[in-house]
C-alpha cells in the first residue's frame, strides 16, 4: 500500500463500520462522529486499525477528539506524511 | 430474598472490615517472572483459546502469551476501576447515597484503590508498563439520571466480567502462584461489590427511568447493548500478541472475536449479568456478544 491509499482506505473502513451501502456522498470533510457515522465505541476499534496501518501504537493521551472529526484530520493526525504530499499535490 | 441496596450493605460493610488486606504485604513479590516458565492464566481463558492460531502454538508460546493476556486483563481491569474510584468519589454525601450507601462507598473506594495497587505492582514490575486503553470518551445528549445508570453499568460489567476470570484462575492450580492468589483476592473483594452494584443499579434504574420517553429508554439500550459487547472486546489486545511474538495483531484480534469457540464463551460468561439487565429492563433483549 502506498501513502496515497491511506485516505481511501480510511473511508472504505469507515463505511464499512457503519454498513453504509450508498457511498457517493462521502468525501474527506464529511463528519464522521456528528454525522452518527461512528459511535465512540466504534473509535476504539478505528485507532487499533489505523496502529495497524502505521506499525506502531497510538499515544491515546495525546489525543483530542478533534483528530476524529474527519478523513483529512484523521490523516492530519496519524499519517501527517501523507497529509503532507497531498497538499504538494 | 432480594434485599435493598441500604439493608445489604450494613452487612457488606462489616465484611469489609473484617477481611481487610494490604496489596503491598499480603503477597511475596517476586523481583521478576519468567514468562515462559510456567502459565499465567488459565489456557480456555486465553484470548486465542480455540482459534488455529492458538493450535498452532507449542507449549512454550503458550505460556509466554498467557503472560502477556494476564498483564493485559490486569491492565484493563486496572485502568477500568480509575473511574470507578472518581464516580464513587463524585457520588458519595449527595442526597440520594447519604448515609448508609455513603458509608459503604468508602469501603469500596478504599477496595479499589488496593485493586488498582495491586494490579500496578503486578504490570509495572513483571511487564515493565501498563497496557493502555485505546478509548476516547465523546460526550452524547443523556435523559435525567442516565448519567447515573450509565455509570453504574459500566462498574457491573467490569467487575462481572473480570469476576467470572477470577474465579476461574483462583481455583487453577496450574497457573502461576501469585497470579492465583490475586484472583483470589479480588474476586473475594468484587463479590461483595457485585451483591451491592447490582441492587443499587436495580433501584435507580426504576427511580430514573419512570419518567423517561420511551425513545430515550430505547437509545439507552441500544448504547447498552453495545457498551457489552464493547467491553468484552478488551481481551483481545494486538499488543499482546506482538509482545507475545505473534505476527498480524490486528487480524489475530478480528479472527478471535467472530470465532465460535470465543463468541459461546462470551456468550457463556455474560449469561448471569444479561439475565439480570433483562429482568430489570435494562436491557431488551439479549445484545449480540
Ligand atoms: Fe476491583
Ligand atoms: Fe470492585
Amino acid at each position: 500500500m502506498t501513502n496515497n491509499d491511506i485516505p481511501h482506505v480510511l473511508s472504505n473502513w469507515i463505511l464499512d463500520r457503519a454498513n453504509v451501502t450508498d457511498r457517493e456522498f462521502f468525501d474527506s470533510q464529511t463528519k464522521i462522529i456528528d454525522d452518527g457515522l461512528l459511535t465512540s465505541l466504534d473509535v476504539v476499534e478505528l485507532i487499533l486499525f489505523i496502529e495497524d496501518l502505521r506499525g506502531e501504537e497510538v499515544d491515546i493521551d495525546a489525543l483530542e477528539p478533534e483528530s476524529f472529526a474527519n478523513i483529512e484530520t484523521l490523516v492530519e493526525t496519524f499519517f501527517p506524511s501523507v497529509s503532507r504530499d497531498s497538499q504538494i499535490a | 430474598m432480594p434485599h435493598s441496596a441500604a439493608e445489604l450493605v450494613d452487612r457488606l460493610g462489616a465484611m469489609s472490615i473484617e477481611r481487610a488486606w494490604d496489596p503491598y504485604t499480603s503477597f511475596d513479590w517476586p523481583e521478576s517472572l519468567d514468562p515462559e516458565a510456567e502459565y499465567y492464566m488459565s489456557p480456555e481463558l486465553m484470548s486465542l483459546y480455540g482459534t488455529e492460531a492458538y493450535e498452532a502454538l507449542n507449549e512454550t508460546d503458550r505460556k509466554r502469551l498467557s503472560f502477556y493476556e494476564i498483564n493485559n486483563f490486569f491492565s484493563f481491569v486496572l485502568l477500568g476501576e480509575r473511574p470507578v474510584v472518581g464516580g464513587m468519589t463524585e457520588r458519595m454525601y449527595r442526597k440520594d447515597t447519604m448515609g448508609p450507601i455513603t458509608d459503604y462507598l468508602h469501603h469500596f473506594i478504599d477496595e479499589e484503590n488496593k485493586h488498582m495497587v495491586m494490579f500496578s505492582l503486578f504490570c509495572n514490575r513483571y511487564l515493565g508498563r501498563i497496557y493502555p486503553e485505546k478509548k476516547l470518551a465523546i460526550d452524547r445528549e443523556m435523559a435525567p439520571g442516565e448519567e447515573d445508570l450509565v455509570f453504574y453499568c459500566r462498574v457491573l460489567i467490569v467487575e462481572e466480567l473480570g469476576d467470572v476470570y477470577n474465579r476461574k484462575m483462583q481455583e487453577d492450580s496450574r497457573i502461576n502462584e501469585l497470579v492465583r492468589q490475586i484472583n483470589e483476592f479480588h474476586h473475594r473483594d468484587e463479590a461483595r461489590h457485585l451483591a451491592f452494584g447490582r441492587a443499587w443499579a436495580a433501584e435507580l434504574f426504576e427511580r430514573h427511568t419512570q419518567d423517561w420517553s420511551p425513545a430515550q429508554l430505547e437509545r439507552f439500550q441500544d448504547w447498552l447493548a453495545r457498551y457489552f459487547a464493547s467491553s468484552w472486546t478488551d481481551f483481545y489486545n494486538p499488543s499482546v500478541y506482538r509482545d507475545a511474538g505473534l505476527a498480524g495483531g490486528y487480524q489475530l484480534r478480528q479472527e478471535a472475536i467472530a470465532h465460535p469457540k470465543q463468541r459461546a464463551f462470551r456468550a457463556e460468561a455474560s449469561d448471569k449479568l444479561v439475565r439480570f439487565f433483562l429482568k430489570h429492563g435494562f436491557l431488551k433483549e439479549a445484545p449480540a456478544l
